[in-house]
């Protein structure tokens, strides 16, 4: 199954509790790679199948796959 | 950004993102052609790509762009079928033959012509920085880009915090962007028998190395910038950066919530509209995340207030508007050494132009933060006679004698 790069945004209610659902997303099998606390954002991978295990763990406002980024 | 509008025989097809694999599929069954991945051996991508047969194709899986040759009828129906935008093909051009940025200045190293012999280049001219009070003392500024030249004559003295956020990169520039970017937003005031070319000398460079010495990066790096930029108090953060949307693409609701989160703490996001479009026969959207509705998307202009055929515009409400307009075409600023100078275009460009006005206005009023901050600047533009699709408010001005714009205060 094929890993994909993702962008997961923490609920606003949720920013003191930032850990919890980093750690809630690692038992799903996201491997983090970034925490950017003040932002309430995390990043890394999972394999494709997991994404829905990932929706739903508590605090998770939404997901987005990562995007390529250049110079304009 | 100089291309010649010479074509190659060849199109380049935009598939749309994330649907790379099915976007092939229907490219093959439109076309026939045989196609290969260019994900390979950099070797074997440019021996493809340049011995590319007739009704065969490379994809560049990286950023979802097909490389094909074909018979002119197949290509016309590419593009009929692109423009009925119901699939997994979103756009073909035929290709054109283009220079490479930083191989398309006349001289590196020295100023073009319309600086020669001034005191200030014509885009630190035209949007006033030459004539205002306010040198962004003070004003946290970040430039987010490819790093920058740490040993450059203009940049060696200045306390300048830096922070690399690509693995195994370190934050010196060896692409060039990234320096040119932080010379516009922040260059010296008076480098050494050159005009100036830069907006806010004296604010406080934070430089955050988010795409590799390549000029690629993705999400995950940029919000790692943003996130530092936000946690060293810094006030405004460039990003002459993106990636191509497609007409009718949200924005990215990730994106805007840490815009947002961005402006209650304080830092203003400004970013480059995108160099997408191919004007006068096709205007592209606004790139990500520049068409984010808490972030300043900004297009780039000539010497001549013309706008640059490459500026995205405003097509999608909601975000996907341009807030501004800044020069960007052939602007002097500063360059990695041996050349130390060099001149070059494109939306990033014009970022920098307003981000280092909006350090000005900072430092003029130090009630301005966030999305005040982003009100006076926006507000203060130089209005234009172009469409508000291309320019947004206008030109962007910094803040004259005693903080007065065009003869309003800054308060209005």
């Amino acid at each position: 199954m094929a890993r994909i790069a993702l962008t997961v945004l923490v609920k606003e209610t949720y920013l003191s509790r930032f850990s919890v659902v980093v750690d809630g997303c690692r038992r799903e099998g996201m491997a983090v790679e970034r925490e950017m606390v003040a932002l309430g954002v995390f990043s890394g991978k999972i394999e494709a199948d997991k994404l829905t295990d990932l929706e739903r763990v508590e605090g998770v406002a939404s997901i987005e796959p990562e995007r390529p980024l250049r110079t304009c | 950004m100089a291309e010649s509008g010479k074509t190659t025989g060849r199109y380049l097809v935009l598939l749309r993102q994330d649907h790379t694999e099915e976007g092939i599929q229907e490219l093959q069954r439109m076309t026939g052609a045989s196609i290969v991945s260019a994900s390979s051996t950099s070797h074997t991508q440019e021996r493809q790509i340049n011995t590319l047969e007739m009704n065969c194709a490379v994809v560049f899986d990286q950023i979802g762009v097909a490389l094909i040759r074909c018979e002119l009828e197949v290509g016309t129906a590419l593009q009929t079928a692109a423009a009925q935008a119901t699939g997994n093909v979103l756009l073909v051009e035929a290709e054109r033959t283009v220079h490479a940025i930083a191989i398309s200045a006349a001289s590196p190293g020295h100023p073009p012509a319309s600086d020669v012999g001034q005191g200030a280049t014509w885009g630190v001219r035209a949007c006033g920085a030459d004539h205002a009070d306010f040198t962004g003392k003070g004003i946290r500024l970040a430039v987010l880009d490819t790093g920058l030249d740490l040993n450059h004559p203009d940049f060696a003295q200045r306390p300048i915090q830096s922070r690399s956020f690509v693995s195994g990169a370190e934050v010196q520039d060896q692409n060039g962007h990234g320096t040119h970017c932080a010379g516009i937003a922040a260059g010296v005031l008076k480098p050494a028998g050159l005009p100036r070319y830069g907006v806010a000398a004296d604010a406080r460079l934070y430089i955050g190395k988010v795409l590799g010495n390549d000029g690629s990066g993705g999400d995950g790096s940029v919000l790692d910038g943003i996130d530092w930029a936000i946690g060293q108090g810094c006030e405004i953060i460039s990003l002459s950066l993106g990636s191509p949307a497609a007409a009718g693409d949200h924005y990215s609701q990730i994106f805007e919530e840490v815009a947002k989160r961005a402006l209650a703490a304080g830092t203003l996001i400004i970013a480059a509209a995108g160099n997408e479009s191919r004007r006068p026969d096709f205007i592209a959207p606004v790139s990500h995340p520049a068409n984010c509705p808490s972030i300043v998307a900004v297009a780039a202009l000539d010497e001549h207030m013309a706008i640059a055929p490459f500026s995205c515009g405003g097509l999608q409400q909601d975000g996907g508007q341009v807030d501004i307009a800044a020069p960007g075409v052939a602007v002097f600023s500063s360059w990695p050494a041996p050349d130390n100078y060099n001149t070059i275009s494109g939306t990033s460009m014009a970022t920098p132009f307003v981000a280092g006005v909006a350090a000005l206005y900072a430092e003029a009023n130090p009630t301005a933060r966030g999305s005040l901050l982003r009100d006076q600047v926006v507000q203060n533009a130089r209005p234009l006679p172009l469409p508000v699709r291309d320019v947004g408010s206008g030109l962007v001005q910094a803040p004259g004698r005693h903080g007065s714009v065009n003869g309003h205060g800054l308060d209005n």
